[in-house]
């Protein structure tokens, strides 16, 4: 059992290797979101440069600087890297750096659980990400479309790799999503209803549902493709009589609530990053959190919207038309909520709101293009064109939009270091124009008949001169990017000292030091107000015009107006301050197990034949150590005292 | 409420339009062809053209101006998505059981791209196609030519071609009506000569024969992992076979 005293280090200053090892074995969501975060940045650079690859392949007709093996197999993993590894990760960041704030906790419910979910995700990232060593990496798009999986079609190691890699990673986000529905229903501070929580942390609730029910979908799907490719089965073999028709189903009722994964996040940071920029309360707060809901079940009723062209007939095209557009209400209902939040608002177009308004601009654009493909009649002629490579860029790259809207905001309490704004405001016009130019004239392509996932196109279609402006703009995304890395350096280095409420924040977070210590909250704090910090800063009825700055209170101080019996009330809680914390011991388990389970799962790709790459029967044998380590690893697990 | 009314006012209008998309128009008199998808080109098939009669060709689909086209789609091997963008909207071509049908009606005479529109493999890009919508007349003419086959070449550069043809295994994968090649594995090349691209709509097929000249010379190169093998035939090889091909329209 670690106790204060030892996890705020009394004893001298320990070695290298000892700091790393603290890194490994640590269970803080803090650290674990840490880890999140330069993992996931590190594959935004990576899925970056394949983006910046496919743009340089694209820029002139008839290109011939990569071969067309190498272009599908890099528009596929810039797919699966910038959904399952940068999105995604982005959202294992987040939730673990901001929920337990958020909420008042200390860690999250299942602290080993979470740093075996990160672990689970790296060496899953590596798995999706090695067949690049055999020159096999996934090359059947992130769509993986059967029977183009199937082995006699596609004897190359790429769609195992494709296959076992998005399995590992499912496991991450099941994980992570039972971790945080649990943290959220148990870990809220004493006070904190559901309806006090913070937008994001709604989001991030949202969204772990959504990963719990959406992800073992994907999983039953990739156990058939690896049967078919293993064992001979014939889940999606057309020759014995499958209909492979039936992946699409399976992988879009995964798929498309991904997507939702994928946003609810987003929005959540946008909820936040709006009040706080403008001084007001998040304008229809519960409309917000409902439409959240209203989205994610939904979400499960669209899938087949993105197969009107396989001929499901008109009766399925409309009613799964009619769910579609269904969705555009209460996104639409969230849109004009944020527009009513900044209406009369005391706007500070500091780096974060820039950022969020423009996931506003985008997601707007995007949504609407999304209409215009629920349109059946018109989805025919837009579907796999360069129009909806644009729509999703809009929605999809647009998250980034609300990421860097969350690292700028989120980064002060972290660092306890502010980003300079100069370079914030560069960053952020080189990346908003860079993604306009980019994205923007796709849709012109896409509507002038350009198909999409193809390695190369004619001269002499009118294609020319957009497709080379595209990859020339794409470079300005690339600069912003590189002007970020600058800032982030130089904040750390020599940031000013940004205090521990730098944006005069309204949530939790705010209240405590930056960077937050091991334990987060001295002593939990009653909630008794939904912008509970705000509400301790100006009163409970805290608006601008009662609350001028010279009324501010000391951070520390309780607010005599509201805080009535704010102690008092809530015996048994706050363990006093110091000695009494109980933070949950380091383990080197969930690393064990993470890895263990990992090892198997190369080991089936293994399996393929010799010829192709793999090892044989031999790959049995990684299989079985790979199953030995894990079951080691949750023997000690297990048994191991949780502090 | 405001985005409620939005979608409604979009909603509405698209559901008769999803099925009027569904049913063709005129369904008797339709011409009605079939489709066949291979990794990575495309076979056309008038079945009863004639009575008791089919044509087969790949990669240019001949239809009459005016009248309503019903094609049935199938695939070879994985799945591929039929798209002529100025004619119609895009069907999937599913191999298996599952067979789609797409109508469409070509208003002006001329020769309109087509694609495919689902990734299909390595070569999903190279996977283009011709629709040249001709008069009725014409259509009725071409037909006719059709469904007799063009004669055999008796002398010259073109019967050394014909030859060749056979000894250097051509005929194994590809048909050339009224010959002993009955090859089914790769594009029926009985209209070669006539046709308006090589290779799936990538080259274009020029009087003096340079598009078939690469094409045969070395398909790797113009198309990477084609399923046709480039063979090391010298030139004069490759120029009489062209000159052979030619002759087929």
């Amino acid at each position: 059992m670690a106790t204060l005293g030892r996890a705020v280090g009394v004893t001298p200053r320990p070695s290298f290797w000892a700091y790393l090892w603290s890194w490994i074995t640590t269970v803080d969501h803090k650290r674990i979101g840490i880890m999140y975060g330069v993992t996931t940045f590190a594959y935004l650079i990576i899925g970056g440069l394949e983006a910046l690859l496919i743009r340089l392949q694209l820029s002139r007709p008839e290109n011939t600087f990569l071969d067309p093996e190498t272009y599908n197999q890099i528009f596929t993993t810039h797919g699966l890297t910038m959904i399952f590894l940068v999105v995604m990760g982005f959202n294992g960041t987040l939730f673990n750096l901001v929920v337990p704030l958020q909420i008042g906790a200390r860690d999250v419910a299942y602290p080993r659980l979470n740093a075996f979910s990160y672990w689970m995700f790296l060496f899953g990232s590596l798995v999706l990400n090695l067949g690049w060593l055999w020159g096999h990496a996934p090359d059947v798009g992130w769509f993986g479309y059967a029977p183009l999986t199937e082995v006699n079609i596609n004897p190359g190691l790429g769609p195992d790799f494709y296959v076992m890699g998005l399995q590992a990673l499912g496991i991450s986000s099941v994980a992570a999503g039972l971790n945080f529905v649990a943290t959220v229903i148990n870990h809220r501070a004493p006070g904190m209803s559901l309806f006090r929580m913070p937008v994001f942390t709604w989001m991030a609730f949202i969204t772990s549902f959504l990963m719990i029910f959406a992800l073992p979908v994907l999983a039953i799907a990739l156990i058939e493709v690896m049967f078919d490719r293993l064992f001979g089965t014939n889940f999606f073999n057309p020759a014995a009589g499958a209909n492979p028709i039936l992946w699409q189903h399976l992988f879009w009722i995964f798929g498309h609530p991904e997507v939702y994964i994928l946003v609810l996040p987003a929005m959540g940071v946008i909820s936040e990053v709006l009040p706080v920029f403008s001084r007001k309360p998040l304008f229809g707060y519960p409309f917000i959190v409902f439409s959240g809901i209203f989205i994610a079940l939904l979400s499960y009723g669209v899938w087949a919207h993105h197969m009107f062209a396989t001929g499901l007939g008109p009766v399925a095209n409309t009613v799964f038309g009619i769910t579609t557009m269904l969705i555009g209400i209460p996104t639409g209902v969230k849109i004009f909520n944020w527009l009513a939040t900044l209406w009369r608002g005391e706007l500070k177009l500091k780096t974060p709101m820039l950022f969020a308004l423009a996931f506003i601009a985008v997601f707007t654009v995007g949504g609407i293009s999304g209409v215009m493909h629920a349109t059946v009649p018109s989805d025919y002629q837009q579907t796999d064109t360069y129009f909806v490579v644009a729509h999703f860029h809009y929605v999809v790259a647009g998250i980034v939009f609300a990421i860097f809207a969350g690292i700028y905001y989120w980064w002060p309490k972290y660092t306890n270091r502010l980003l300079d704004e100069g370079l914030g405001k560069l960053h952020f016009w080189l990346f908003f124009l860079g993604f306009n130019l980019t994205f923007g004239p796709m849709h012109l392509l896409g509507l002038w008949g350009m198909p999409r996932r193809q390695y190369t196109y004619p001269a002499g279609l009118g294609w020319d001169f957009w497709n080379a402006f595209e990859s020339a703009s794409a470079f300005l995304m690339a600069l912003g990017t590189l002007v970020f890395v600058i800032n982030a350096v130089k904040s750390l280095r020599s940031g000013a000292p940004a205090g521990n409420d730098p944006w005069d924040g309204r949530t939790l977070e705010w209240m405590i030091p930056s960077p937050p210590p091991a334990y987060n909250f001295a002593e939990i704090p009653a909630v008794s107000h939904r912008d509970e910090f705000w509400a301790r800063k100006y009163g409970a009825h805290g608006e601008r015009a009662q609350a001028p700055a010279a009324s501010r209170r000391p951070l520390s101080g309780h607010n005599p107006g509201d805080g009535d019996g704010y102690a008092s009330d809530n015996p048994g809680h706050g363990d006093g301050h110091g000695t009494h914390i109980h933070l949950p011991n380091p383990s080197y388990y969930p690393l064990i197990v993470a890895f263990g389970i990992a090892l198997g799962m190369f080991g089936a790709v293994m399996l393929r034949p010799v010829e192709v790459g793999g090892l044989g029967p031999l790959g049995w044998a990684l299989v079985g150590l790979g199953a030995l380590i894990t079951v080691f690893g949750s023997y000690g697990w297990s048994f191991e005292p949780a502090g | 409420m405001i985005p409620t009314l939005i979608v409604a006012a979009i909603v509405v209008p698209s559901v008769p339009a999803i099925f009027s998309f569904a049913h063709p128009p005129d369904e008797a008199g339709a011409l009605r062809v079939e489709v066949v998808g291979h990794q990575w080109w495309w076979e056309f098939r008038y079945p009863n053209i004639a009575p008791g009669r089919t044509i087969t060709v790949a990669n240019d689909l001949r239809i009459p101006v005016g009248r309503t086209v019903i094609a049935q789609l199938t695939s070879a091997d994985v799945i591929h998505s039929f798209w002529v963008p100025k004619l119609s909207g895009k069907v999937d071509v599913i191999p298996g059981r599952q067979v789609n049908q797409i109508w469409f009606n070509a208003r002006e005479p001329g020769e309109y791209y087509g694609w495919c529109a689902e990734f299909c493999g390595v070569q999903h890009a190279q996977m283009r196609f011709r629709v040249t919508a001709v008069s009725p007349a014409e259509f009725e003419a071409w037909v006719r030519a059709r469904l007799s086959p063009p004669p055999e070449p008796k002398e010259g550069l073109a019967r050394q071609g014909f030859e060749l043809f056979g000894s250097r295994g051509c005929g194994g994968c590809h048909t050339i009506e009224g010959t002993p090649y009955q090859g089914k594995v790769g594009p029926n090349l009985t209209n070669i000569g006539e046709r308006p691209t090589v290779g799936a709509g990538i080259l274009p097929n020029d009087p003096d024969g340079q598009g078939l000249f690469r094409w045969i010379k070395d398909p790797q190169a113009v198309k990477p992992l084609t399923k046709m093998p480039t063979l090391g035939l010298s030139d004069d090889d490759v120029r009489a076979i062209v000159a052979y091909l030619k002759t087929l329209r």
